[in-house]
């Protein structure tokens, strides 16, 4: 930067000398241009107060982790785009409502979802949010207490009850099919236990009121395989499943993990038989009726009595269309059930094979797509459970593949590190060219310079703009940029001194040298840019954060030769330290084997006053003349 | 680096030139052969994994006292079986120790997580936890990979457009050379293979790729101004395209490595294992990338040009009239030689002036062509 200050300082001698070629302000245009783009980035940098990159959470500390999904069981649909659209969004509400801020939730390739949770170590939450997955609500056929754990009454047992509002009304069709498919019902599975204390708690608040619906033997099982096309080959495997799972069932044992595990892994279609969360209860629970996707809200409030808040807390559900018309279905007939004492009356919320919550349907069929569960739920377990109900139902199942939390001092540690090795890098970059291209060099160290305030500006608004953060990974795209940044002006410099080398003068030598690296250094920045831009897009994790930085320095750098590099040789070229072939600009004709009388006579001749434009173009004259000849001359003795 | 600088003068010129074209079968027995070594390394050795590979959990807690038995012992208390604990130093940053397990459960894990801060009486937050499922580097490699593919085929598609596609064939061996001998240096050696070995091995692919475009640049370039004008055949044209961009390949190479070898440094000494690991690969790959794109691409290239008719043919008759020239004695065979060579800075310098160059080259210049083009004839 600083050299620009003192190009500036030459500018009004240059502008007297070029005055009257237009092509010749080309390069003030040039750099103008670029001045006016930098002010711009950092007046905004300073306008927003945003001076610092965003850090990735690998170095400015935190938890990621990295979910894979695959399709929910049953499903056929796959992992669509669509599908993963969703559970992006169903996560980051979910860690929303954790209560983190700023945490970032990110679909990566075409089925991860990324999680970042800046500033603390939350392994835990992690852990709850890739917990949280398939929710079904399912009919319970049978429950019992669970084997292991003597049931003890204090066990939340809620009741499902239908809104306050005359809702019954609003959807006749959906009431009428209930019948329809309640009196096409097979017959009723065996039900021995019809008994469970968690029915005695929740019966013990009903208020049954005979209901017009048919309601004889329904079963629950049977108004849950609805499908009018059902096969004979379909029910007896449904039949297959209802006995082998009615066999799982009487010898579950809730401290078993595998029988949960299967539980969570079977088909929506499927019987199965498994326990409740604080393992007190078993069930064997028909296939699922309504599908978590279904439920279109749930809140957690407390229960009013009158006109007082009591301790109690209720849940209450808002199902969407198609959920409204199942809802309905299943509880006209568990309500049937209730009410004829042939079932349970029971529905059970499960979430991953685990039934969260299984109230009874005491107070008529439900139509209108509201409903409150109530019961003994304190305010956590009516928030866990809202959530649950919320945001339980994503359309794909997740497992975790990797989770990292870092300290926030190792973070700094190794962006120390990478900011060390870039300032190293760089220093000795610097050397390396101070010695290769001499006075080259000023604009070669300056051109990094000024990519390096274009990065940072870029890295800094990207942040707020597009969400960007710095890794460690692009850390370390950053410093292999230098690489690629000190390509573009060493292939024009190459270029430059081979033109010199050919006997041109340094003006003639930078326009020709321009046209051709200019498509050279095109051509390999469009490469490289590919390459970053395919990275980026395809792939996942820390290859993302370095493909991006290696993207933009590669634009960055493509920037910076044009409106930088290019411009400042040819204002440079018409200085007399360069132009004159100075010894130490880097453009030495005779050590590029050119010869000396090229320049020499022309800028001895003028006693280091400026040259007139009729004294270069002799000089030139001349040089070529002599270039050509001592070229042949040498040729010969090498 | 008056050195290197008069070595760019005399190779632009040809007055030196490494005969790199012209001795193609020695070069492909050596790369035969070094390939031959990596494969035979890839299967003999195999490559080292790292957990991200294998699944596991990498525990790291700053500690000054705990010695690496202790942690055992807090690890192998809480069943974490066969850890591997290391005590690592880092400058200006204190003293860490790391506990490298196999796949464990979460609770497991988090128990020993919680263990070991006690331990080394710091807060829990304080702790760096990676869990990696065994799927995973397997996943983020297989991505990769995958972009791999689709970039080579567009830059195969690029370079058949805007060059010619034996240069994409050509370009595309002494990619798979890259790949081939990076993945023999790790086998041999041993090195591990993480996840940020195979981010900076693509890397490299790019940067390989990158060098190649900058040489067949200027082969096209020779083409167009000496081959098509006969001076020159392919063969020799190619040769003197690589010579003449050595030293930038050479420069370019060397201002890569510079930060790439400080970056290394940089994450030994924070103990940065994502930055070990990229300029690890970045190193090896830029190394063979940069001696592969000129003794492997090229010569490719100009193989399969020499299996077109009319480039042989050129070629040869070029080389009979060289050979008569030098039996009828009238230029001293190493003469001959240079001038071949040489011949391209006469023809380049007044070549394209025609063609090239828009813009400030304006009167100006014209008495420069007039003189050199009335001396000529």
């Amino acid at each position: 930067m600083a050299a620009r200050k003192t190009r500036s300082g030459k500018r009004s001698g240059a502008r007297g000398w070029v005055a009257g070629g237009g092509a010749v302000r080309t390069p003030w245009r040039l750099l103008a241009f670029l001045t006016v783009v930098m002010v711009g980035l950092y007046a905004t940098m300073f306008g927003t107060s945003t001076l610092k990159p965003r850090l990735a959470i690998d170095l400015a500390g935190g938890t990621s982790a990295v979910y894979s999904a695959s399709p929910a069981p049953g499903s056929t649909a796959g992992i669509t785009s669509g599908a993963m659209g969703t559970a992006v969004g169903i996560m980051r509400e979910r860690v929303n409502a954790f209560g983190v801020s700023e945490a970032e939730v990110s679909q990566e390739g075409s089925n991860k979802i990324q999680v970042q949770i800046p500033g603390h170590n939350s392994q835990d939450l992690v852990n709850q949010i890739g917990q949280t997955a398939l929710l079904y609500f399912r009919p319970v056929l049978q429950s019992a207490a669970a084997t292991a754990t003597p049931t003890t009454s204090g066990s939340p047992s809620p009741s499902a009850s239908g809104s306050a509002k005359p809702s019954a009304s609003a959807s006749p069709s959906a009431s009428s099919s209930a019948k329809a498919s309640a009196s096409a019902s097979a017959k009723p599975s065996g039900q021995a236990e019809k008994l469970s204390t968690l029915k005695d708690a929740a019966s013990s608040s009903a208020s049954p009121a005979a209901s017009g619906g048919s309601t004889a033997k329904a079963s629950s099982s049977a108004a849950a395989t609805p499908a009018p096309s059902a096969t004979s080959s379909a029910q007896a495997a449904a039949a297959a499943s209802e006995s082998k799972a009615a066999t799982a069932f009487a010898s579950l044992n809730c401290n078993d993990k595998t029988a949960v595990k299967a539980a969570a892994t079977a088909l929506p279609t499927d019987y199965i038989a498994t326990c409740d969360k604080n393992n007190q209860a078993k069930y064997l629970l028909g296939p699922s009726q309504i599908s978590g996707t279904d439920v279109k809200s749930a809140s957690a409030t407390p229960v009013m009595a009158g006109n007082t808040v009591t301790n109690n807390w209720q849940i209450n559900l808002n199902f969407d269309a198609k959920g409204t018309t199942e809802f309905a279905n299943s509880t006209q007939q568990l309500y049937s059930e209730y009410t004829s004492q042939s079932g349970s009356g029971q529905f059970a919320i499960v979430l991953d094979g685990v039934v969260e919550s299984a109230p009874v349907v005491n107070q008529g069929a439900i139509n209108g797509g509201q409903a409150q569960i109530t019961g003994t739920f304190s305010q956590s377990d009516a928030d866990t459970l809202a959530t649950i109900l919320n945001y339980g139902a994503l359309p794909l199942k997740f497992d975790i593949s990797q989770v990292s939390s870092v300290s926030p001092t190792l973070g700094g540690h190794e962006l120390q590190g990478g900011l060390l090795a870039g300032a190293v890098g760089l220093v000795l970059v610097f050397l390396y060219v101070i010695f290769y291209y001499r006075g080259l060099s000023a604009v070669a160290i300056s051109s990094l310079f000024v990519a390096a305030a274009l990065t940072y500006a870029s890295a800094v608004l990207l942040g707020p703009l597009m969400s960007f953060t710095l890794s460690l990974a692009g850390v370390a795209g950053l410093i292999v940029a230098i690489g690629i940044t000190a390509d573009s002006f060493v292939v024009f410099f190459e270029r430059l001194r081979d033109e010199v080398r050919e006997g041109r003068t340094l003006r003639t030598a930078v326009e020709h040298g321009w046209t051709r690296a200019r498509r050279t250094i095109v051509a390999s920045d469009f490469v490289s840019f590919l390459a970053s831009a395919v990275l980026y897009l395809m792939s996942i994790g820390s290859v993302k954060g370095f493909a991006f930085t290696l993207g933009l320095t590669t634009v960055i750098d493509i920037v910076v030769v044009f409106l930088f590099t290019k411009p400042v040789i040819t204002l440079l070229a018409r200085t007399e330290f360069f132009g004159g072939g100075h010894r130490w600009s880097g453009l030495d004709p005779e050590r590029l084997g050119g010869t000396r009388a090229t320049f020499r006579p022309a800028a001895a001749g003028t006693g280091g006053r400026r040259m007139t434009i009729a004294e270069r173009r002799r000089a030139a004259e001349q040089a070529a003349a002599e270039g050509v000849g001592s070229d042949d001359t040498k040729r010969v003795d090498v | 680096m008056a050195g290197l600088g008069s070595l760019g003068n005399r190779l632009y010129r040809g007055d030196v030139s490494f005969q790199i074209v012209g001795r193609r079968r020695r070069w492909a027995a050596v790369f035969g052969a070094v390939l031959l070594l990596s494969v035979l390394g890839l299967f003999v050795r195999g490559l080292h994994f790292s957990v991200e590979f294998k699944g596991g959990s990498v525990i790291t807690v700053p500690s000054a006292t705990l010695s690496s038995s202790q942690v055992a012992e807090i690890a192998s208390a809480d069943g974490v079986p066969a850890p591997t604990v290391q005590v690592q130093q880092i400058v200006g940053g204190g003293r860490q120790v790391t506990v490298t397990t196999t796949t464990i459960p979460s609770k497991t894990q988090q128990q020993l997580t919680a263990d070991l801060a006690k331990a080394a009486g710091v807060e829990q937050s304080k702790v760096t936890v990676n869990q990696e499922s065994a799927s995973w580097g397997r996943d983020i490699s297989n991505q990769a990979i995958q972009a791999l593919i689709v970039f080579l085929v567009l830059l195969a598609v690029y370079l058949a457009i805007f060059f010619e596609w034996k240069m994409a064939v050509a370009a595309l061996t002494s990619l798979v050379n890259v790949i081939v001998i990076t993945v023999g240096v790790y086998a041999w050696s041993g090195l591990e293979v993480s996840p940020s070995t195979v981010v900076g091995f693509l890397t490299i692919l790019g940067y390989s790729m990158y060098d190649a475009v900058v040489v067949f640049d200027k082969v096209k370039e020779n083409k167009k101004q000496l081959v098509d004008q006969g001076k020159l055949g392919y063969g020799p044209a190619a040769n003197l395209a690589v010579n003449q961009t050595l030293v930038r390949s050479l420069n370019t190479s060397l201002i890569a490595l510079i930060p790439v070898a400080s970056l290394l440094l940089g994450g030994t000494v924070s103990q940065a294992a994502v930055l070990q690991d990229l300029a690890l690969a970045l190193l090896v790959g830029i190394g063979a990338g940069t001696v592969s794109s000129i003794l492997v691409a090229t010569p490719t290239l100009v193989w399969l040009k020499e299996l077109e008719p009319a480039v042989r043919a050129q070629e040869e008759r070029l080389a009979r009239k060289a050979e008569q020239d030098r039996r009828a004695g009238k230029v001293p065979a190493r003469v001959a030689t240079v001038t071949e060579t040489a011949q391209p800075v006469e023809a380049t310098a007044a070549g394209p002036a025609p063609t090239a160059t828009p813009g400030p080259r304006g009167p100006r210049n014209q008495p420069v062509r007039n003189q050199s083009r009335s001396k000529r004839r």
